[in-house]
């Protein structure tokens, strides 16, 4: 009788060890928190303009609990018709980040077709949870506005650059600023030269010392401003090696 | 028969603890649980097609639909700009649609197996045309490179132009070119764009031309002052 009872109590141990063995760690459950994407700025001073032949910048707050895999950017006309797209998705600098700041410059053809378009961002993370933000812009053209005809970037070496082209600004030339800049190393340069200045077109030639400037991908940010207070931006992009 | 008991306690013991070991083995240890299927993303898929006038002058033209996020899409066509349009999908229709002065439909009967069986197309609230077309996968890489396609060249509609026509694209870089006589062709002529990884579309000058592949045979459409369409088989 005794045995019997201890082998009852034998199994009704067994029982719950096998009830309680089996049951998974990762039932536990966890709070699923999906990221959020924020455009914080379209267009120079977030002034939701952009103009042929310049770079449209874009400036997005993520906040993404898990590691983001890539940030899509996505552009079509507001309405239907035909117009000027572009789609592109973007992983180096942001995939395996949290919470990156995600800054690009989209070329704008010279082609581009004026109007009202749709700027679409989406982050999608590793877990595969994907958010969104949707901002309307314009494009917009300005005979009026200044530019670089033919502007060109080339490496001389390791520790010099080229930049090159013909400037026009019917509101009088003011100044040209260059920022060279990487995830490594950042430099400003501001051209202002005397024989530049009040000018309506001017030859641009300027060797630009990178000295110092590690291996890496480079982007060429150049803006020319005019008396008037108008600007053309430009993105060139340039790999050191 | 008090070492039996002891002896049957001790099996019922064993054969207990047995039971639990086996009963927490993982199932997946031994046995591969398939993948979950992925669902069907039409953006990770384009419609390719052609167009033929119902009426009048009769020439055959090829078209593309990307569909890109937000129910928005891009028809593709000889134009320099792609038309920007929207769309639908539902169980057994895709439809692409354009409002405006460029008004347009596209409509698609799709089965369960996302194939496309009838072809719909109309612009301008008038135009009716002949449409056909594919819902292709869209991959990163280039179906068309390295291969050549030999087919009858037709001109402004069903006048054979060359019966023995050949494109042949090159195997590095996006250009291909086409011509008669294969020992002579030149496949670095055309630059194009790569769309989707087996179509594609190339102007120089006032030449456009856009083709895509499937089953092995491309089909293309070249606007060069007059009008060429054919269908080439891989060689």
């Amino acid at each position: 009788m005794e045995k019997s009872i201890i082998s009852f109590k034998l199994f009704y141990l067994f029982a719950v060890l096998l009830i309680f063995s089996c049951s998974k760690k990762d039932d536990v459950m966890k709070p699923i928190v999906t990221p959020t994407i924020v455009l914080d700025e379209v267009g120079a001073n977030n002034s939701k303009v952009a103009y042929p032949g310049q770079g449209l910048h874009i400036q997005a707050t993520i906040n993404a609990p898990e590691k983001i895999v890539d940030v899509k950017v996505q552009i079509t006309l507001a309405t239907t018709n035909y117009g000027w797209d572009f789609v592109n998705t973007y992983t180096k600098g942001y995939a395996g980040l949290i919470n990156p700041d995600f800054h690009e410059h989209i070329n704008i053809p010279e082609d581009a077709t004026a109007g009202s378009y749709t700027l679409l961002v989406i982050v999608t993370d590793e877990a595969g949870q994907k958010a969104q933000h949707k901002v309307d812009f314009e494009i917009k053209r300005d005979p009026s506005l200044p530019l670089i005809n033919g502007i060109s970037l080339k490496a001389i070496d390791a520790s010099m650059l080229n930049l090159s082209g013909t400037v026009q600004a019917s509101g009088t030339i003011d100044r040209i600023e260059v920022e060279v800049q990487s995830s490594a190393w950042t430099n400003k340069y501001v051209y202002a030269d005397i024989d530049m200045i009040g000018k309506t077109s001017f030859e641009l030639n300027k060797d630009i010392d990178i000295t110092g400037a590690p291996e890496g991908h480079y982007h060429i940010n150049v803006t020319l401003y005019d008396k008037a207070g108008k600007t053309m931006f430009y993105q060139l992009h340039i790999d050191l090696d | 028969m008090f070492k039996f008991k002891t002896t049957k306690l001790l099996t019922t013991t064993i054969m207990a603890s047995a039971i639990l070991f086996a009963s927490c083995s993982k199932n997946d240890d031994t046995t591969p649980v398939p993948e979950p299927e992925k669902p069907f993303d039409i953006t990770e898929h384009f419609v390719a097609g052609t167009l033929t006038q119902a009426t009048g002058s009769k020439y055959t033209s090829v078209f593309f639909i990307q569909f890109l996020e937000d129910n928005k899409a891009l028809m593709i066509n000889t134009s320099a700009n792609n038309l920007s349009g929207t769309y639908t999908m539902t169980e057994d229709s895709l439809i692409f649609e354009v409002e405006g002065g460029n008004a347009r439909t596209a409509r698609f009967a799709i089965d369960e197996n996302k194939k496309i069986t009838g072809a719909y197309y109309t612009a301008f609230t008038s135009l009716q045309y002949n449409a056909t077309g594919e819902i292709l996968t869209s991959s990163e890489e280039n179906a068309l490179a390295g291969k050549s396609f030999k087919g009858e060249e037709f001109k402004m509609g069903d006048v054979s132009n060359n019966p023995g026509f050949i494109y042949s694209f090159n195997n590095t870089a996006t250009q291909y070119g086409s011509g008669t006589i294969a020992d002579t062709i030149n496949n670095t002529r055309m630059n194009y764009t790569l769309i989707g990884g087996s179509a594609f579309k190339a102007i120089n000058g006032s030449v456009t031309e856009l083709g895509f592949l499937s089953n092995k045979t491309l089909t293309v459409f070249k606007a060069s002052g007059l009008y060429y369409y054919g269908k080439y088989e891989q060689q």
